[in-house]
């Protein structure tokens, strides 16, 4: 297990750097900058502004900056009296935001991370329980009227877009039956609906899976050999099928929570939320190049823990597969 | 364990996981601080991008540090005229060169310390200073020395603050001196970036914090201001929170002691909050879909507001076929304003055919412009060699990503292809990509729009200066230039005018732009708001508002008299006044 985590951590450091590198170059090759906007700057305020935020180096020294080996030089992070070493990402010092420019990235995720980390879990407990349950009723009853409609019910969650779902929701559970507010972030209340439409298509997809696995499941050798010998399809369907039914269920949750913790543009512009998810497309717009950055940083290493966190699952769950020949 | 016992055991394990995850859940509710509602609770549109004056000055910004700070001077929402603000008096020199303003007795900072004219310069020489890189530093051009104290020059060859006209005489008087007069300059010393800031809490951060003081310096717990409110919470992309200052001079008139400003990006989340009770008041977000329903309600009345925005076409003059004045002339003359006021806007915006929207500001009134014709538009496009025979190539309108945008410009295509025959394209950018194209002139023709930073038509005509960076055209004339600064000199209001209206001819000549229509402010409204009114600039001071009773709500629909829909504004029976509003109750008028 220890051998595993450490490889795990070697490639983790690999794949980050690349991604780190990738993602700072492109971002830098894209049109236009930070301080761009409708009112042009003269000339030396936005020179004064790129030395400040040491845009007027050639990008590799930036790049070599960002990362930490290369000192900031005198000037700093912004252009103070310098007397502050720069750690750079290694340090976990993330730098000034461009766009919102009194936080640095570290504030900025500090602030809005658990937002959507709070968010993300009630989504999944509501999209594992929902999921889980509905897949195990197909399982339990294949082929009847519940299985059609669960069925049914689910490819329209993994077709229908979240921001329709959450339209709908607003117009039912605000105007015509208002029990909920329309948006915004304080209370319990104001989780339920946006909860509601990012857990739903990840319910649709999970129900999907478990049926799915079910249905393989049940027909395999060993849970025919249990029916036959006359144990009751409840008993077998949970202690011995859904077992290996949930397998790829798993493996889903992985990314899948990675995506719906780090929260969701479309769902926290409709319930105006304070959360991550806009970030990761209004940095890039706003050529917030350290923002982009951090989101990055942040997303790759969600996945990265998350995806090794199932792997160990995997084996709990499946005595078959062991993390040494992984 | 047994096989079967570990199988039993694992059943188990979901539902325990679901627990731990749900307690996880249950402790962020837990540890999250509940806010309790606000007096007052608008829609800023975005998280605003710094709470330092001198930074930056978008129309977010400039409503939050209107409630933190005062400058010497303020505007009257009612009409845009100058009030006293920190300084209590002024007076100018028969030239307009010399200013001294008196400045309140006993006026002091959010944090105690007395507030003295020596802020006032500190914050000054920190605007202009070029480490500070402010946009706004030109503001103070007019000043003695002051474009070469921002250029690094200085009598003696280095910078001297001392050789620029900004002086404290003691703690309550300031002298500024001017260079050249301006006519303006107290609409100037009302904008946002002339605002003090407070000099030794920003000099602790930078000595505490060194190159991290921009993100500790506004910090609640750090923000030191002299305005009606203080800073009281910040969560980004969430709230401001605004505090009425106890230690404001003016205090005792402020009414609401908790204001809220939310920063709801979607336009329908910000309406659905509006109509369910969340905002009292929002400003230019109305989806266009519900702008006719929203139409004839009393909290809406973007035909009675117009505003100083305009919304025209940069044609650049640097390419051919556009480097050729008779074309330009030529599209200008065929554009259908109507269809796009009437058939898309819908919200009583004005087509407009000068480059000062709505054609005046003050007493300035533009030239007025050829009227759409579309016989002398085909001649003029002849004239310069564009005939059947040899038609004009394709044109390109150019504009940043949005479905608005792209309806105007199919009208406008539309319109050229029909008058003068021409095949127009289309070519749309994302945001910050459309802004880098028009500065580097790779573009024909580019949708833009301009909204004024002082109530001034030199705001509007100054933009098409050469040596302007907002020009984007390529268009460059030395009479126009020269007009310009002459009217920035000239005092006498008359004359003035007349060189404006002069240089504004030059441009209705020359065509480096097309007007296509002006602004109304698009405020939604709660109709028990006092102490806002409609102005030009849009610009409201939180300090005067305050909730009306219900007799004087009554009276003001008795007298309105007109067929609005009225809409619910309820009052002291729904616990509208909280115990703060109404001890406060009798806020002033401005």
């Amino acid at each position: 297990m220890i051998g595993f985590l450490l490889r795990r951590a070697a490639w983790f450091a690999l794949t980050l750097l690349c991604v780190v590198t990738l993602a700072f170059f492109l971002m830098r090759a894209a049109p236009g900058g930070p301080f761009s906007g409708e009112r042009a700057l003269a000339p030396s305020v936005e020179a004064a502004l790129r030395a400040r935020y040491h845009l007027d180096w050639p990008v590799w020294r930036q790049y070599l900056a960002y990362i930490g080996p290369l000192d900031w030089g005198d000037r700093g992070w912004i252009a103070g009296d310098g007397t502050h070493p720069f750690g750079g990402v290694l340090a976990g010092d993330f730098g000034p935001s461009f766009k919102y420019r009194d936080f640095s990235v570290n504030d900025v995720l500090a602030q809005s991370l658990p937002v959507s980390l709070e968010l993300g879990l009630l989504a999944l407990i509501f999209a594992v329980v929902l999921g889980v349950g509905a897949g195990l009723l197909c399982g339990l009853y294949p082929r009847g009227k519940l299985d059609f409609w669960i069925r049914l019910l689910a490819t329209a969650g993994v077709a229908i877009p979240n921001f329709v779902l959450a339209s709908l929701m607003v117009l039912v559970f605000v105007f015509l039956i208002p029990i909920f507010p329309v948006a915004g972030w304080g209370d319990f209340k104001h989780s339920v609906l946006p909860a509601l439409a990012l857990g739903t298509p990840v319910a649709a997809y999970i129900a999907r899976l478990v049926r799915a696995g079910l249905f393989d499941a049940l027909s395999q050798d060993f849970v025919r050999t249990a029916i036959a010998k006359g144990m009751p399809t409840r008993i077998v369907v949970l202690r011995h099928a859904l077992r290996q039914g949930i397998l790829p269920v798993v493996s889903y949750l992985g990314p899948a929570s990675a995506a719906i913790l780090t929260g969701s543009l479309v769902i926290e512009k409709i319930f105006f939320i304070p959360g991550t998810g806009q970030h990761f497309v209004n940095s890039a717009l706003n050529r917030d190049y350290t923002l982009a950055m951090g989101v990055t940083i942040l997303y790759t290493t969600l996945v990265f823990a998350l995806n090794t966190l199932v792997d160990v699952i995997y084996t709990l769950l499946d005595p078959r597969i062991s993390l040494e020949q992984a | 364990m047994t096989r079967a016992g570990r199988a039993r055991s694992w059943l188990w394990t979901a539902p325990a996981a679901i627990l731990v995850l749900g307690l996880g859940w249950a402790a962020a509710l837990a540890s999250r601080s509940h806010l309790p509602a606000a007096d007052f609770t608008f829609n800023n549109n975005s998280e605003v991008s710094t709470l330092d004056p001198a930074a930056v000055s978008s129309v977010p910004e400039g409503r939050i540090l209107r409630a933190l700070y005062e400058g010497l001077v303020i505007r009257n929402p009612e009409n845009l005229a100058i009030l006293p603000g920190a300084a209590e008096s002024w007076e100018t020199s028969a030239d307009g060169l010399h200013w001294s303003f008196h400045l309140r007795e006993g006026l002091v900072w959010s944090n105690g310390d007395p507030l003295t004219a020596a802020d006032f310069v500190f914050s000054f020489q920190r605007l202009l200073l070029p480490a500070t890189a402010s946009p706004f530093a030109s503001f103070l051009f007019a000043v003695s020395g002051a474009e070469d104290f921002h250029a690094g020059r200085g009598p003696t060859g280095s910078p001297d603050w001392n050789a620029v006209g900004i002086k404290a005489i003691d703690a309550r008087n300031l002298n500024i001196d001017l260079a050249s007069p301006r006519p303006y300059f107290l609409q100037l010393l009302a904008t946002t970036a002339l605002l003090p800031v407070h000099m030794q809490s920003m000099q602790a951060m930078q000595q505490r914090y060194r190159e991290r003081w921009m993100s500790e310096w506004p910090k609640p717990k750090n923000l030191v201001t002299n305005g009606p409110f203080v800073l009281g919470l910040r969560r980004i992309n969430d709230r401001i929170r605004l505090l009425r200052n106890t230690r404001y001079w003016d205090a005792q008139h402020v009414a609401f002691g908790t204001i809220d400003a939310l920063a709801v990006e979607h336009w329908g989340t910000s309406l659905n909050m509006y109509l369910t009770g969340g905002l009292d008041w929002l400003d230019g977000s109305v989806p266009p879909l519900f702008v006719t329903k929203m139409l004839g309600r009393e909290d809406f009345r973007p035909d009675a507001a117009p505003y100083l925005g305009l919304y025209f076409y940069r044609l650049n003059c640097t390419k051919p076929p556009l480097d050729d004045v008779r074309v330009r002339r030529a599209l200008a003359l065929s554009i259908n304003r109507d269809d796009v006021c009437a058939k898309l806007l819908k919200a009583g915006q004005e087509p407009c055919t000068s480059f000062v929207p709505w054609g005046h500001i003050g007493d300035y009134t533009s030239p007025r412009a050829q009227a759409q014709n579309a016989g002398v538009a085909k001649r003029l496009l002849a004239q310069a060699g564009f005939t059947a025979q040899h038609p004009l190539e394709k044109l390109s309108i150019h504009y940043n990503t949005a479905e608005s945008h792209r309806d105007i410009a199919e009208v406008i295509a539309n319109a050229w292809k029909n008058t003068l025959g021409i095949d127009v394209g289309f070519s749309n950018q994302e945001w910050k990509v459309w802004l880098d194209s028009q500065n580097k002139l790779e573009y024909q023709i580019s949708r833009s729009s301009w909204i004024a930073d002082y109530p001034d038509a030199s705001s509007f005509l100054g933009v098409f200066t050469s040596n302007n960076p907002n020009n984007r055209t390529g268009w460059k004339n030395a009479t126009f230039d020269e007009l310009m600064a002459r009217s920035e000199r000239e005092l006498n209001p008359e004359r003035r005018n007349q060189l404006l209206v002069k240089a504004e001819q030059i441009l209705l000549d020359e065509v480096p732009a097309i007007p296509i229509y002006s602004y109304v402010a698009q405020n939604v409204v709660n109709p028990r708001l006092g102490g806002f009114s409609n102005n030009v600039l849009n610009e409201q001071n939180p300090k005067f508002w305050y909730w009306k009773s219900d007799d004087e709500l009554k009276r003001e629909r008795r007298e309105r008299a007109s067929s609005l829909e009225l809409v619910a504004a309820p009052g002291p029976s729904a616990g509208l006044y909280s115990q703060a509003v109404q001890k406060q109750s009798g806020a002033r008028r401005p």
